[in-house]
């Protein structure tokens, strides 16, 4: 409890110390706009939910309990929701446990945002069970809610321990975004294999909600992670978990064990110091070359700068995962999308946009330190804006490259006819996308964490904002090539798209060329606070 | 003050942070050629003035000419000519150190052969040639530091600004860096700006002296006229640094008695 108190305490005075009134005012106007813009999801299941545990009563949990962990663990696993509040590394000179640094831990993020989503719904069906039995029955769901929390984020944070300790070792970091990423995958190949095995099932007995509420109680109660806090909260499920001390004792295993493997590993893990190594060879140029080829168009010292800027993509855990996770994910997407009856890879796109809106906005701040030495280089500020802008537009390129590469080998058919239209309208949203991100990044710098995968977006209330403005900005380009098609006549409606995209194309080129300048005198102006932000190290 | 051609020359420049002044009014000259050691306490302005030399930070009043360019409007052309060794190092972690010098060669103009050709030199010179491939994130104080100094030099800059460059660095390779940064000085005419706590090296490297105290320059010339003290007396560069900055604290350890007093034997 005193190692809780005080790191609280500690993050409570740092936040206050390192904020403004203003600042505090704007982050409470965003988290309430973030709450309403989120309100039909956690609103909607909370509704679901009550109307469950009122028809259902207790045996209904395993459902509503298996969508909020699965809800959790998604959203965690695919854009990291959920972080680390304490890093061990910058607590290990005090003479704290990394138990209880590990236990602070898995209590925060019961803070994050995609863990309060869930309480509305734990909180519904606690109250609909008790419509439906009484209250104690109420109480113990809502007891058993709780342990289901704790027992979610006890595995978040093992996870995130174990990835953490993974990356430390320079030949790990590409095992484990390869790893981690996969793991993702196949997280949600089970989902959708079991899915699709369940409409199936479905379709062939005739559809009935009992039947699938009765099937998904069934997927779920089997899993111990969600089987053992139904079971406490008096659910009863099929099994050994039926009796509710069953239910506890694996409801306590499961928090204690990733308590004391976690701070294990987290514990090993600051020890091993930051990750490390020798470079191989090649990566250093050619024998007599230089560190980097010379790109058409760009002075030697730019493609030097641009060459910089790619190795530390390929060389930072963070910016490497993010860079493997969207091609892999997209493409896996791509196979195991109800065939190919998904005209146009809808779901590849919206992964590829989704990344297009939150990668953007930390541009220089995985410079960290190293933004004094490059302000430093006999560089102006636009030469520094136009090869971070190339360095990223490659990186969004490989993505772009490796995505429809694969659409359009896999359905050639369905997407050929419409590649053009495709390339087009990503190459005028990505440098839309850069001159956003670069102007963000250099306005709001944000220096991402120091381990682990990281977040992909900074957040706060601009970190918002700018996310919606790219999202928006997709949103009005596919909405106008909608509307181009409906005005065209038929044979007239690829090239119509064509035009629309061409046109945003242009437009973006020409904004993306005058951003440079704009943004220049954006980096000119922030050089200052970039320093003082992103140059310090973070304090816990 | 020191006669032209001068390498560095401020006139009231000033900046402060949250309205507190951290350089008041500073003006001051440092002659081409010169090792100029420019000392102070924790806090006196030292940092803030390489920083708004090197182009860093932006004054908010006076001027500042670098080589005779002016740091405000030819800050691209100054960092062509400087070097620069800031304090915390502040490298780029995931280049390796070899990796890290060829990139900043090439950045400087220098072609990729003739980058390769120094990077190697540079290395040997700095006993960095095993460590050549690692990630600059796994280099201890000692090698950022030499890596860093390796950096600053390896476009033949004509002035050198170094902030506290041998803090944490052994006491072989100090003696290596100090008689390096000598031998430019008297064989290649670089000027050199240096800060360090470290008086007794920078009695023995610099030819000039200034002292700053609250952002204000308090002393200046060169080491001998110095080290005169009132009446001609001679007097070690800490009596004058001492006496400049007016530290006249009494016994700083007065109020510590629970730490200083002398522990019964068998009591906890």
């Amino acid at each position: 409890m005193r190692t809780l108190r005080l790191l609280f305490w500690l993050r409570w005075r740092i936040g206050l110390n390192t904020t403004t009134t203003r600042g505090r005012v704007a982050a409470i106007g965003i988290t309430v706009l973030f709450a309403l813009a989120m309100a039909p999801i956690y609103v909607g299941s909370a509704i679901g939910s009550f109307a469950l545990g009122a028809k259902m009563g207790a045996p209904g949990l395993p459902i509503v309990f298996g969508l909020c962990q699965l809800g959790v663990m998604w959203v965690s696993l695919l854009i990291g929701a959920m972080g680390r509040t304490f890093e061990l590394d910058k607590l290990k000179r005090y003479p704290l446990r990394p138990r209880d640094v590990f236990a602070v831990n898995t209590l925060a993020s019961l803070g994050e945002p995609v863990a309060l989503m869930t309480v509305p719904s734990l909180v519904a069906v606690a109250l609909g069970i008790a419509r439906h039995s009484g209250a104690l029955a109420g109480w113990a769901a809502g007891a058993g809610g709780l342990l289901l929390l704790l027992v979610t984020a006890s595995l978040l944070q093992l996870l995130l321990a174990l990835i953490d300790d993974l990356l430390r070792r320079e030949w790990m970091r590409y095992v484990a975004a390869f790893l981690f990423t996969m793991t993702m995958i196949g997280f949600q190949l089970a989902v959708s294999r079991s899915s699709s095995r369940m409409a199936e099932r479905v379709r062939q007995a005739g559809f009935t909600l009992d039947q699938l509420l009765e099937d998904t109680r069934q997927a779920f109660e089997r899993l111990p992670t969600v089987g053992a806090p139904a079971s406490v909260a008096g659910a009863h499920p099929a099994g050994w978990l039926a009796s509710p001390l069953a239910g506890l004792a694996v409801s306590l295993l499961l928090i204690l064990v990733p308590l004391a493997l976690g701070a294990r590993v987290m514990a090993k893990a600051a020890l091993r110091g930051a990750t490390g190594g020798r470079v191989r060879t090649r990566a250093s140029g050619t024998a007599r070359g230089s560190l980097g080829p010379k790109l058409p168009g760009l002075s030697r010292p730019q493609s030097v700068m641009v060459t910089r800027e790619l190795l530390y993509v390929v060389r930072t855990p963070a910016l490497l995962y993010q860079l493997a996770v969207v091609p892999i994910t997209a493409v896996a997407l791509i196979f195991l999308s109800p065939a190919r009856k998904a005209a146009f890879g809808f779901m590849p796109m919206f992964v590829m946009i989704g990344s297009l809106a939150g990668r953007n906005l930390m541009l220089w701040g995985y410079d960290g330190p190293g933004i004094r030495t490059l302000f430093l280089l006999p560089v102006s500020a636009r030469e520094l804006v136009l090869t971070k802008s190339v360095g990223w537009f490659v990186s969004a390129l490989i993505e772009a490259v490796a995505v429809l590469g694969t659409l359009a080998v896999m359905r050639a058919a369905q997407v050929l006819p419409h590649l053009a239209v495709v390339a087009t309208g990503w190459i005028a949203l990505s440098l839309a996308s850069s001159v956003l991100g670069t102007w963000f990044s250099a306005r709001f710098p944000t220096k991402p964490p120091e381990r682990g995968l990281g977040r992909r977006s900074p957040g706060g209330v601009a970190g918002f904002g700018a996310l919606l403005a790219i999202l928006a900005i997709a949103g009005a380009l596919i909405l106008a090539v909608v509307a181009a098609r409906a005005l065209a006549p038929d044979s007239w409606k690829e090239t119509a798209s064509l035009v629309v995209t061409t046109l945003a194309a242009c437009a973006a080129v020409a904004v993306w060329w005058i951003g440079i300048d704009r943004n220049a005198d954006v980096v000119e102006q922030n050089r200052e606070r970039m320093i003082d932000v992103l140059a310090k190290s973070s304090d816990v | 003050m020191a006669e032209t051609p001068l390498a560095i020359q401020t006139h009231n420049l000033s900046r402060s942070f949250g309205g507190v002044p951290a350089l008041d009014e500073l003006t001051l000259e440092v002659a081409e050629g010169s090792f100029f050691g420019y000392l102070g306490p924790n806090g006196a302005g030292k940092s803030t003035t390489i920083n708004i030399l090197t182009g860093l930070l932006a004054p908010d009043g006076g001027s500042a000419r670098v080589l005779g360019l002016d740091v405000e409007t030819q800050s691209l052309e100054i960092k062509r000519r400087i070097g620069v060794v800031p304090d915390g190092l502040h490298l780029f972690e995931r280049l390796s150190g070899e990796e890290h010098l060829r990139f900043v060669g090439e950045v400087h103009g220098l072609s990729p052969a003739e980058a390769r050709r120094r990077t190697g030199q540079l290395l040997e010179a700095m006993d960095l040639t095993a460590d050549a491939r690692k990630l600059v994130s796994n280099y201890s104080h000692g090698m950022r530091k030499k890596l860093a100094l390796s950096c600053a030099l390896i476009h033949e800059p004509r002035l050198l600004f170094l902030d506290e460059p041998f803090e944490g660095v052994d006491a072989m390779a100090t003696r290596e860096l100090r008689e390096l940064l000598q031998k430019l000085v008297a064989t290649r005419r670089m000027t050199v700006f240096l800060t360090s706590h470290v008086l007794e090296v920078v009695e023995r490297l610099c030819t000039h002296i200034g002292i700053i105290a609250k952002g204000r320059l308090a002393a200046y010339g060169t080491l001998d006229e110095l080290r005169r003290g009132p009446g001609g007396a001679p007097r070690s560069l800490e009596e004058l640094f001492l006496d400049t900055i007016g530290a006249t604290r009494e016994d700083a350890s007065a109020g510590l008695d629970w730490l200083t007093r002398g522990t019964e034997p068998g009591s906890t």
